[in-house]
């Protein structure tokens, strides 16, 4: 069965619009306390949303120009080894600003991700489809940490959206890895599920809880 | 300067001396804290007490729900 890749567009999007908002909102916490943890967790995001949202953006141009077949091939493949080296960026960022966070919590100095064993017949995109994989337990692995110190409904649930995030990274270099597009599909739908988390924390959770 | 605020919020007005021991700043730093907050129409002085304006409460109010949020991830502002 034939599926066709623009089918993650309104995830793509989805996903992009609230990674934009937490950005937006970090850089206003940036504001108030000038902490550069807050800077660096801001550009993360908004890294994040500039992949995503580009991604949508290209697909949706070859979905409305109908370009040949092998150059909307070719579009396609250099628009998601941009977007993919944009998901590092951000996830490298997000992850320095957790190492503060943690810095902070724990109190001993966190490392820094330590390279993977990368074997050279893998193609970019798989290589750095699982760095991204890393730094995404990194990030997860924090977040727990953090949940354990407070145990806080909030924190939970961001949690399992960065678990969320992270499942979808993983189908998506299952698809890399077997060449199927469906998976890929499912990898978006995964990731948007873990922004729509992040979007009802923002709007219903932490407006209804105490300080 | 938003601890300022919030002691004003949490006692509903307050004086300069309830201000420097609550916010726990010397006079002069709050002083200059509070023409700042002042001149952004964010407070305002009726006699010797400083009040809360409408501005005020919506900032504390946004400043609480940023606050929260970032909690969640367990980043402190």
């Amino acid at each position: 069965m034939r599926i066709p890749l623009y089918l993650t567009l309104p995830f793509d999007i989805g996903s992009g619009i609230v990674a934009f908002l937490v950005g937006y909102y970090a850089l206003k916490a940036y504001r108030f306390s000038g902490r550069f943890s807050l800077l660096l967790f801001s550009i993360g995001f908004i890294v994040l949303a500039s992949s995503f949202v580009g991604r949508g953006v290209v697909l949706s141009s070859v979905l409305v120009s109908r370009p040949t077949i092998a150059l909307a091939k070719l579009i396609a493949a250099n628009a998601f080894l941009v977007s993919i080296i944009f998901e590092l960026l951000a996830y490298v960022l997000i992850s320095v600003s957790y190492c503060s966070v943690l810095k902070e919590k724990v109190g001993t100095k966190v490392g820094t991700i330590a390279p993977t064993a990368i074997p050279l017949v893998l193609s970019v995109n798989i290589v750095i489809c699982v760095v991204n994989l890393m730094l995404l337990l990194f990030i997860v692995f924090s977040q727990a940490m953090v949940y354990l110190g407070s145990k806080k409904r909030s924190s939970l649930l961001v949690l399992f959206a960065f678990t969320s995030i992270l499942t979808g990274q993983l189908l998506h270099l299952t698809a890399l890895l077997f060449l199927t597009p469906l998976i890929y599909v499912m990898s978006r739908v995964v990731c948007f599920i873990g922004f729509l988390i992040i979007l009802y924390i923002l709007y219903v959770v932490t407006p209804r809880e105490k300080a | 300067m938003v601890d300022i605020l919030e002691v004003i919020r949490s006692s509903g007005g307050a004086r300069i001396t309830e201000l420097m021991r609550d916010a726990n700043m010397p006079y002069d730093r709050l002083m200059k804290y509070l023409r700042e907050l002042e001149d952004k129409g964010l407070i305002v002085k009726r006699g010797n007490v400083y009040h809360l304006t409408a501005k005020g409460v919506k900032f504390l109010e946004e400043f609480d729900r940023i606050k929260k949020f970032f909690d969640a991830f367990g980043i402190e502002i």
